[in-house]
């Protein structure tokens, strides 16, 4: 139904416009006085209540517009936003959240009484927050009067200028509003100006300004789900609104279409909110839906200009790139498609060896060029900026700041480098597992800096940039650093370093990388119990990443990650065994060794190999795939790592380098999990693209069982 | 009365309608009502009195009341609703 794909719609748009309110809040404090960062922060909490009202979610627009309230104050500079009323914004933006996300379930939510009852009071200047220090506290408003509006001329309340539309990419959809400036004197022949309105005693403030807006909303409106009395609601809330309904238009009732809008509406609104408020009331009217709204009583100077065009080059605001939602799904396929037949084009190139291709050849070589350019573009759809992870991280410091009483300055850079969408999905949990390490273990106390003659404010840095064909992520902390000395030492008595290990050792810094390692005699709220970094590393390499990290004890400490830039394309071994052939990628593999049957180099009863002095366990890939016949005289060994131990993975031969677009297996296949894809070869065939790590593990469960059957 | 049932809330105005004399229409109980609902109603009071008949809304429930305010449609249906749902 269409009303369930507007839901849909909203849910979408709702997650983009919390994210972009958080972005927002956090800022706040230092940009009180950015008027464009003011404005965008209250329009996505506009938009939003706006979004939600159209839907029919009347009781999350209900919330935000307590949100939307503060923020207008913020704005208006009738309210400061210091870290209390900042706070409370994030727990209401939270609350949202979870509303949303809720909704989207088909349940419902109750609004926390505390929340709303300290928003109502916040917004209405009846909280115990700071006054602003240059503008009065904002009047109690009645019922019937808005908040008071900033983006008027201070000095002159009543004068608006004509022009000062909202710009297009200002957060939000653009609207289409046809301002049409009325020259009360000398109106044109089909306006019509009506004797003023006798002033009421709230009218007759001089501080206020009266509009008539004539609101025709297309009779499309309805089969839309945009709800105008949601707008009608908003402009009584902006001041005294005086609502006649048109019915010139509404047909006999045996013509009446009953899902078109018949209605109309002429409005007198007197306000104090600027024009631009006004207009934001129809900012989702995206046809031109026909609102004029006059100026009642008051002489305008200029007619109305059409607005320049921007001119290339132009100094000024930059258009914002048109943006068009993308189905995951439909996106994967695409790139599957492609890369299938970038594939069929490379096969194809076997026809220039043919005689009589001549005719055909510069085709041939254009559907080649075209086949790998279309593959390319297609895996670069799947790129998105760190950004919308980066930004996630303000907050969880902040957050993790307040709890333990520290101070600390989040600085990110190289957010627009670019990353596959999954990998980013997948980064966000390692990455706070990272950042709480060094909220918690890294930084300082205030009074810890302060006594180490560091400046009290800490200091984390996340940035992101290119390395080659890598995407590396840095975390950096200017805290205590790694105390090597107590790693070292507590390495040793849980066995994970030997207890000859110096100072020095290479080893010791990864130690803490272990399972169950941690260097805290007790367990905090934040870590402590030795869960974090191990998961961290699986979940990296689970990325076809790395992770390590450089330390300089009082000084600070650095984790690099390290990962490609997409997993739908591998680098990768194609191998064989007993006939049947296998991608490995690349990434899983550390090196190759060549074995014989008779190489000196096996042990127990060829059931481990040393490798430079190594025991190197095998797993044989044949009798992984339940294949008995002997093994060829000549095998190549894959050393990977698993669980920090070297282990060997045993095929008949290497057959080259491969790059594979990966293709996921259907679940239809069932439990396939040492599989991680498919991909399609040069010669067209189908090859199952291996999970060494998962192919380790399995072995080892069969051996542990065996052991324990025996 | 909403986008959904407007339709058939016209065709049984409709009805109505066709028999002539004062129309009129008993709400108690009926919900919700949505813009398009009122709409049919609005275009029912404007035919009925289009042909100097009467349009008398009776029992009508707070909802639909508060819709009516919301539309700025009082003045124009006050004097055809004749009493509110308890």
């Amino acid at each position: 139904m269409a009303h369930d794909r507007f839901l849909s719609m909203f849910f979408e748009e709702a997650q983009e416009l919390l994210q972009a309110l958080e972005a927002g809040l956090m800022d706040l404090e230092a940009r009180q006085d950015d008027r464009a960062h003011l404005d965008r922060t209250f329009r996505a909490a506009h938009t939003l209540k706006g979004a939600a009202g159209m839907v029919g979610l009347t009781s999350i627009a209900g919330f935000t517009h307590d949100v939307e309230a503060i923020l207008d104050g913020i704005r208006g500079g009738g309210l400061v936003p210091g870290a209390e009323v900042i706070s409370t914004l994030l727990e209401a933006k939270d609350y949202l959240n979870t509303a949303v996300e809720a909704q989207a379930r088909g349940e419902t939510t109750t609004h926390p009484a505390r929340l709303v009852a300290k928003l109502k009071s916040i917004a209405a200047g009846t909280h115990g927050v700071e006054e602003s220090r240059e503008v009065p506290r904002a009047k109690p408003q009645s019922s019937a009067m808005g908040p008071s509006e900033g983006g008027q001329n201070q000095e002159n309340p009543g004068v608006v200028d004509p022009l000062n539309a909202v710009p297009a990419d200002e957060g939000g959809p653009a609207i289409s509003v046809t301002v049409l400036e009325v020259d009360a004197q000398n109106p044109p022949a089909d306006a019509v100006v009506p004797a003023p309105l006798p002033r009421t005693g709230a009218a007759a403030d001089p501080g206020l300004v009266r509009y008539r807006i004539e609101f025709s909303p297309n009779p499309d409106l309805l089969r839309r789900g945009v709800n105008p009395l949601g707008m009608l609601d908003e402009l009584r809330e902006l001041g005294q609104a005086e609502i006649t309904p048109n019915l010139d238009r509404m047909p006999p009732l045996d013509e009446l279409t009953p899902e078109d809008l018949h209605l109309g509406w002429t409005i007198e609104l007197a306000t104090s909110a600027s024009r631009d408020r006004i207009e934001e009331v129809f900012l989702f009217l995206d046809e031109p839906g026909q609102v004029v709204i006059e100026r009642i009583e008051t002489r305008i100077s200029e007619p109305s200009q059409p607005k320049p065009q921007p001119q290339p080059g132009a100094r000024g605001k930059i258009a914002a790139p048109a943006r068009v939602r993308v189905d995951a799904e439909q996106l994967d396929a695409l790139i599957g498609m492609a890369g299938e037949l970038a594939v069929l084009t490379d096969t194809l190139q076997g026809l220039h060896d043919l005689e009589g291709v001549g005719p055909w050849s510069a085709t041939l070589e254009s559907l080649e060029r075209v086949g790998h350019r279309l593959r390319d573009t297609t895996l670069e759809l799947r790129m998105v900026p760190v950004e919308e992870l980066f930004l996630r991280f303000p907050r969880v410091v902040r957050d993790l700041a307040e709890r333990s009483g520290k101070k600390i300055a989040v600085a990110i850079t190289g957010e627009d480098t670019r990353l596959d969408r999954t990998i980013i999905e997948r980064l966000s949990d390692p990455m706070i597992h990272l950042i709480r390490n060094a909220v918690d273990h890294g930084l300082e106390t205030p009074d810890e800096r302060a006594d180490r003659g560091k400046p009290q404010i800490g200091t984390l840095t996340i940035s992101a940039s290119y390395e080659g064909d890598r995407v590396a992520i840095r975390i950096e902390d200017d805290g205590c650093g790694l105390d090597r000395a107590k790693i070292l030492k507590k390495g040793i008595a849980a066995g994970l370093l030997p207890p000859e290990t110096t100072f020095d050792d290479p080893r010791v810094g990864g130690v803490i990388f272990e399972p169950g390692f941690s260097t805290r005699d007790e367990v905090g709220e934040l870590s402590g119990r030795g869960v974090g970094l191990d998961v961290v590393r699986n979940a990296i390499r689970g990325l076809r990443g790395t992770v390590t990290l450089r330390s300089v004890e009082g000084k600070g400490t650095t984790f690099l990650i390290r990962l490609p830039l997409t997993l739908a394309m591998i680098d990768g071994l194609l191998v064989e065994s007993d006939g049947d052939r296998f991608v490995v990628p690349m990434g899983q593999v550390d090196e190759c060794v060549a074995i014989s049957a008779d190489d000196p180099r096996w042990s127990m009863n060829r059931r481990a190999l040393v490798v430079r002095g190594e025991f190197v366990p095998l797993v044989s890939l044949r009798r992984a795939m339940g294949r008995d016949e002997p093994a060829p005289h000549r095998q190549e060994l894959l050393l990977t790592r698993h669980a920090e131990h070297r282990v060997g993975v045993a095929v008949d031969r290497l057959l080259g380098r491969v790059q594979a677009v990966t293709q996921p297996l259907a679940e239809s296949l069932g439990d396939l999990r040492r599989y991680s894809g498919a991909t399609i070869l040069g010669d067209g065939s189908i090859c199952l693209i291996l999970d060494l790590m998962t192919l380790v593990s399995e072995a080892q469960a069969r051996h542990t069982a065996h052991v324990a059957t025996a | 009365m909403t986008l959904a049932e407007c339709g058939p809330l016209r065709l049984s105005i409709l009805t109505a309608i066709a028999k002539g004399g004062t129309l009129r229409l008993d709400l108690a109980g009926s919900g919700p009502w949505d813009l398009a609902g009122l709409q049919v109603v609005l275009a029912a009071v404007k035919t009925v009195r289009g042909q100097n008949r009467t349009a008398a809304l009776d029992r009508v429930p707070d909802v639909f009341v508060d819709l009516v305010e919301k539309a700025g449609c009082k003045d124009f249906l006050s004097g055809s609703i004749r009493g509110q749902d308890a």
